[in-house]
């Protein structure tokens, strides 16, 4: 399946706000491990790096290895502290890229 | 829906809470396989017990997709980074997850588990100090042959 | 062991205290906490990546004519009902349709384009979509008039044993359903899930591909879908599940 996203991002929150981002990535995070039925070893095919920036900030930067489940979901939270912009972005072993986007409007506690 | 069945009540006692229910385990008991992916990540660094949290179940019905939960632990200064290691698979370095603030150090996901074993969870600080918690997971099996899927 | 069966009995009975599943069971019922919980997340449940991209596909002009589900059928929501009245008799092509059937039909003779594969996620991503709109609402499938046969053939294919295992559908999943087996309950056999979501596959499937997989499972030539037998099996399995509330895309084990 081509590389698309489900993402839950959250939108406003008052300063000191504790929001949380879900994703759902479409990946066979295919291991390498594994054989097909006539003995052909499938080859490895991953997701292999998840970030995100946060008002111009790399918040999280995360390794992904075949230990990961297919399809990877992800649920993380942070502090909202200021307005900006949020951006996902995933990276493949096959060079390929997925990015999403939003606006977290912050508003004074 | 149908009601549940009674076997299920049971299960729930041995399992359905486990949700949240963790067996830690004793890091001198680690699985002697985690060696060569601790020393690849952290030199001669071991990490002592305690300071982050590992929640997943102690009974999963299949080792494809095993929802987990890695957080620091409360009253802990903010990690830099939170690791996973699946010492029975294949590949036992399963994640690092680097966080910056204001992130938390938390993250929940789904792991592939060949089997049954003990997830080590690591948090790691900016001065070098690495804290750690396993947890004990019990893989069944499904009730056909399950290496028959490739081609169907 | 001279005969598989008495294998299967040895392992049942090793079990011990299994408690019978009457009448139906959706297979939720069987499933523990944690995957019960991912069904019901309607976020995080993946098989709802094969319904949004069911959803770009929908509304996505396809084959000679430029047309799109859409420029039809109107919102996908116009399908609410359908998948839990399938398989049907087409009266026009005298044979059954089930879901897969339906829209690569659609695909081919009125979009004028190349019929999806069965199992591919063009299909899928389509038929989930399709079934999705139908969640909640009970499985009532004709098996009367012209379907009368084909519902006998498929009563008599769900009997019959097969493979080197010698099993029937029956033999499991009515006589020994709610059975142990390994760590796993046996099922009662419902349908009402599909297209679903299965960890063992990491990825959805149709019912049909459940049924090729069971076939392995017993040792025997796999049913090929869009096979008069086949579909009278799946309608079979879809009249045992009557009344269940369809829940795709369902997860299971």
């Amino acid at each position: 399946m081509t590389l698309s996203a489900r993402v839950r991002l959250p939108q406003q929150a008052r300063a000191g706000e504790v929001v949380e981002i879900r994703t759902l990535v479409s990946h066979p995070m295919e291991t390498g491990f594994r054989v097909d039925s006539f003995g052909r070893r499938i080859p490895r095919r991953i997701l292999t790096r998840f970030s995100c920036r946060y008002a111009d900030r790399l918040i999280i930067d995360m390794d992904l290895r075949p230990s990961i489940s297919a399809n990877p979901y992800l649920a993380f939270r942070f502090i909202a502290d200021r307005s900006g912009e949020i951006e996902l972005r995933w990276q493949g072993d096959q060079g390929e890229e997925l990015i999403e986007r939003g606006h977290l409007e912050v508003t004074p506690a | 829906m149908t009601a549940p069945l009674r076997r299920r009540s049971l299960l729930k006692g041995l399992a359905g809470s486990a949700f949240v229910l963790v067996v830690p385990r004793a890091l001198a008991d680690l699985d002697t396989r985690l060696e060569a992916a601790l020393s690849e990540r952290f030199g001669e660094r071991r990490p002592q017990q305690g300071g982050v949290e590992l929640e997943l179940s102690r009974l999963v019905e299949n080792g494809n997709s095993v929802a987990v939960t890695v957080r620091a632990a409360s009253g802990e200064p903010a990690p830099a980074a939170l690791h996973l290691f699946m010492p029975r698979n294949p590949e036992p370095w399963g994640t690092s997850f680097q966080v910056a603030p204001p992130a938390l150090a938390e993250f929940s996901t789904r792991i592939r588990l060949a089997g049954t074993q003990d997830v080590l969870a690591v948090a790691e600080w900016a001065d070098g100090r690495l804290g750690a918690m396993a947890a004990s997971v019990m893989v069944t099996l499904g009730a056909c042959a399950d290496d028959l899927y490739l081609e169907f | 062991m001279r005969h598989p069966l008495l294998l299967l009995w040895l392992l049942l009975a090793l079990e011990g205290q299994a408690e019978p599943l009457t009448g139906q069971v959706s297979g939720y019922h069987l499933l523990g906490e944690e995957l019960q919980a991912l069904q019901d997340d309607a976020f995080a449940n993946p098989g709802m990546l094969w319904v949004d991209r069911g959803q770009r596909a929908w509304n996505s002009p396809a084959g000679a004519r430029g047309t799109s589900c859409r420029d039809c059928h109107g919102g996908p929501e116009r399908m609410q009902g359908l998948a839990a009245q399938l398989p049907r008799w087409n009266a026009e092509d005298k044979r059954l349709e089930n879901l897969e059937g339906l829209v690569r039909n659609c695909r081919s003779v009125r979009q004028r384009a190349d019929p999806p594969a069965y199992e591919s996620d063009e299909l899928l991503a389509l038929t989930t979509l399709i079934a999705y709109q139908s969640r909640g609402l009970p499985l009532t499938v004709a098996v009367d008039g012209p379907a009368a046969d084909a519902f006998a053939a498929g009563r008599d294919a769900f009997a019959r044993r097969r493979g080197q295992l010698d099993l029937s559908c029956a033999d499991c999943h009515d006589r020994h359903a709610g059975a142990r087996l390994r760590g796993e309950t046996i099922s009662a056999g419902m349908i009402n899930g599909f297209p679903l979501y299965r960890l063992t596959w990491e990825g959805m499937g149709s019912r049909q591909r459940m049924i090729r997989w069971c076939n392995e499972a017993v040792r025997a030539e796999p049913l090929q879908p869009d096979t008069a037998k086949a579909l009278a099996l799946e309608l079979f399995l879809a009249w045992r599940s009557r009344g269940l509330e369809l829940e795709s895309p369902a997860i299971r084990r």
